[in-house]
């Protein structure tokens, strides 16, 4: 069941909303987190400020994730009363070194529900850079605490926030024909991990709607790969087409209506859309190679896919209709597995040399070829929300997978803590 | 690399990848009691009469090279004499490959395999299907 996803957020307060505030260096700024208050007071008081203090160490982890900001260890005797929220002493975040500062409160309402109220400030000028309240069930504190981080970052950076987001991967236990599979779906933090299949057949490469409602994913149940497309509230799967065909590599368009994916007739795969709902599929591709990998640019109007028709694999753009399919890539070596940046700048790829598989970017119109790993067993590229983060899958020497983050600034990829293994990650947008 | 060579020397070129028969197993209910009893003697026979129980394929390629197709050939042959049995068809990718584009190599490979049953005569149906991308075998005919 699905107690953590039933709730409703309501910004109560968006029209007093301050709008982004473009960070003027792309330097690492450092963030300021003391513990958040509460205007109540007694047993509820008490009550809503250990919320209130569980929520400000989860905004320091979730800033701590990101390579542009860096928080400073919330702590305790750094508590402030309920009206320094909006008006806090800033002279002493000044000489502590922060750069913005993250205030807020947690106030238990008479229908049992929270609110939760954050506001950020750039400490050197002293002034609000945004502020954002949220109201949600008492058991959604934490979603409330993702949305401040995210509206801490995006007041820095100018980008959407990752912390309410989520992740699907194919968990992995065993090992060679033995291993299990089934498409597992997680807070982007780790938090909140389920499993949405049970095991019993080969699943692959889940892809989430862009608000994180459904998963299409490939599954060997019906003894040749098919896409199924699940409703993670109910749990229910459907087949996306009618047809026996073999089908694969779905992946939604940005505004949920679509589903672009691969159909083989014969030998022959091709990349179709159809309705995320059924309808009749629509055939984009008729190359005789094998065109797959198909990923809408975030406008909806254009799909980057991968193509051999011209002897071996590389990237295409195509118009959404099919229409004015041109090459993206020239740089030798195989491309594979784009997957378009939600900002619409990059297209993440797979390349595989002489030297493996490697995730790298390249610009939309073909410019800037950029390598971020060092494979050599790299795959499956998907972006974070943010469109600075990308999620992708690592096979080592003995071909067991594990997921690890790239940020596309070029450093040091993270491994992802997951349960077991994991394979063909992707990073959902934002939540409602 | 870009011949379809018989099992034991292709085990050697570890990357190219392969259509294989790797399960046999006997139609139910059991027809006419076969020369050849259990299916591992029937598994023996049928490598040593069709020469291999795995086609090999160059590298990113579905061609079925010359020797392949005889392989195929032979193999058609001895399930014609042998209608009891059901073949299962895999299509194997690079294990380099992508993983989608491993999922289509391994389907198209698995089934330009097939047509050679057909045109030998086999009135056997034919269907496939890719396997696990390529971390385990991709296609299967039966």
């Amino acid at each position: 069941m699905t107690t953590g996803r039933i709730f409703s957020i309501a910004a109560f307060c968006a029209a007093l909303a301050a709008a982004p505030v473009q960070a003027e260096q792309p330097a690492i700024s450092v963030v300021a987190i003391p513990p958040m208050t509460t205007p109540d007071t007694g047993g509820k008081g008490s009550q809503s400020l250990g919320i209130a203090w569980q929520a400000t160490q989860m905004i320091a982890t979730d800033l701590r994730s990101t390579s542009e900001l860096m928080p400073l260890p919330p702590n305790q005797k750094d508590f402030y009363s309920y009206p320094e929220v909006t008006a806090p002493t800033f002279s002493k975040w000044r000489s502590a070194g922060a750069k913005t500062l993250v205030t807020g409160f947690v106030q238990s309402r008479a229908d049992g529900r929270l609110t939760f109220g954050c506001y950020v400030y750039d400490v050197d000028k002293g002034r609000e850079l945004a502020r954002k309240g949220f109201v949600v069930g008492g058991d959604d504190w934490r979603r409330a605490a993702h949305k401040c981080s995210g509206l801490a970052y995006t007041a820095v950076t100018g980008a959407p926030g990752v912390f309410d987001t989520r992740i699907t991967y194919v968990a992995e236990t065993g090992t060679g024909d033995a291993k299990v599979k089934r498409v597992a779906i997680m807070d982007s933090d780790g938090f909140d991990h389920r499993y949405l299949t049970s095991g019993d057949s080969i699943v692959l490469t889940p892809r989430l709607s862009p608000k994180g409602a459904q998963v299409a994913y490939v599954t060997f149940a019906g003894g040749k790969p098919a896409v199924r497309v699940l409703d993670i509230g109910s749990g229910a799967p459907r087949p996306l087409i009618v047809s026996d065909a073999i089908s694969f590599a779905p992946r939604f368009s940005p505004d949920g209506n679509r589903i672009a994916f691969s159909m083989m007739l014969g030998a022959n795969s091709d990349i179709y859309v159809i309705g995320a709902n059924g309808g009749f599929p629509q055939r984009l591709t008729t190359a005789p190679g094998i065109d797959t990998d198909p990923s809408f640019s975030p406008d909806g109007t254009k799909i980057v896919f991968e193509s051999d028709r011209s002897g071996t694999p590389q990237l295409y753009v195509m118009e959404a209709d099919g229409s004015k399919q041109r090459r993206l890539t020239f740089g030798g070596g195989w491309y594979a597995a784009p997957d378009w940046s939600p900002d619409g700048q990059w297209i993440a790829f797979t390349r595989r040399g002489a030297d493996g598989r490697r995730i790298g970017i390249i610009a939309a119109d073909g410019s800037g070829e950029k390598l971020l790993t060092t494979g050599p067993g790299d795959d499956g590229a998907s972006w974070a929300p943010s469109s600075r983060d990308i999620v992708f899958q690592r096979t080592d020497a003995v071909r067991r997978n594990q997921i690890y983050r790239v940020s596309i600034d070029g450093t040091e990829p993270r491994k992802i803590e997951i349960p077991q293994d994991g394979a063909d990650p992707d990073w959902s947008g934002v939540m409602d | 690399m870009r011949k379809a060579v018989a099992l034991l020397a292709a085990l050697l070129v570890a990357t190219s990848a392969a259509a294989q028969l790797p399960g046999l197993r006997k139609r139910a209910p059991q027809p006419a009691q076969p020369a050849l009893s259990g299916i591992d003697a029937l598994r023996a026979d049928f490598l040593m009469r069709s020469g291999a129980d795995t086609v090999y394929f160059g590298q990113d390629s579905a061609l079925l090279a010359v020797p392949a197709k005889a392989t195929l050939a032979a193999q058609a042959q001895w399930l014609l004499q042998h209608p009891e049995i059901v073949v299962r068809i895999e299509g194997q990718a690079d294990p380099g490959d992508t993983r989608d584009h491993a999922l289509a190599m391994g389907a198209r490979r698995a089934r330009k395999s097939v047509p050679t049953w057909s045109c030998s005569g086999s009135r056997r149906r034919s269907s496939a299907s890719p396997l696990g991308g390529r971390s385990g075998p991709e296609w299967a005919a039966s």
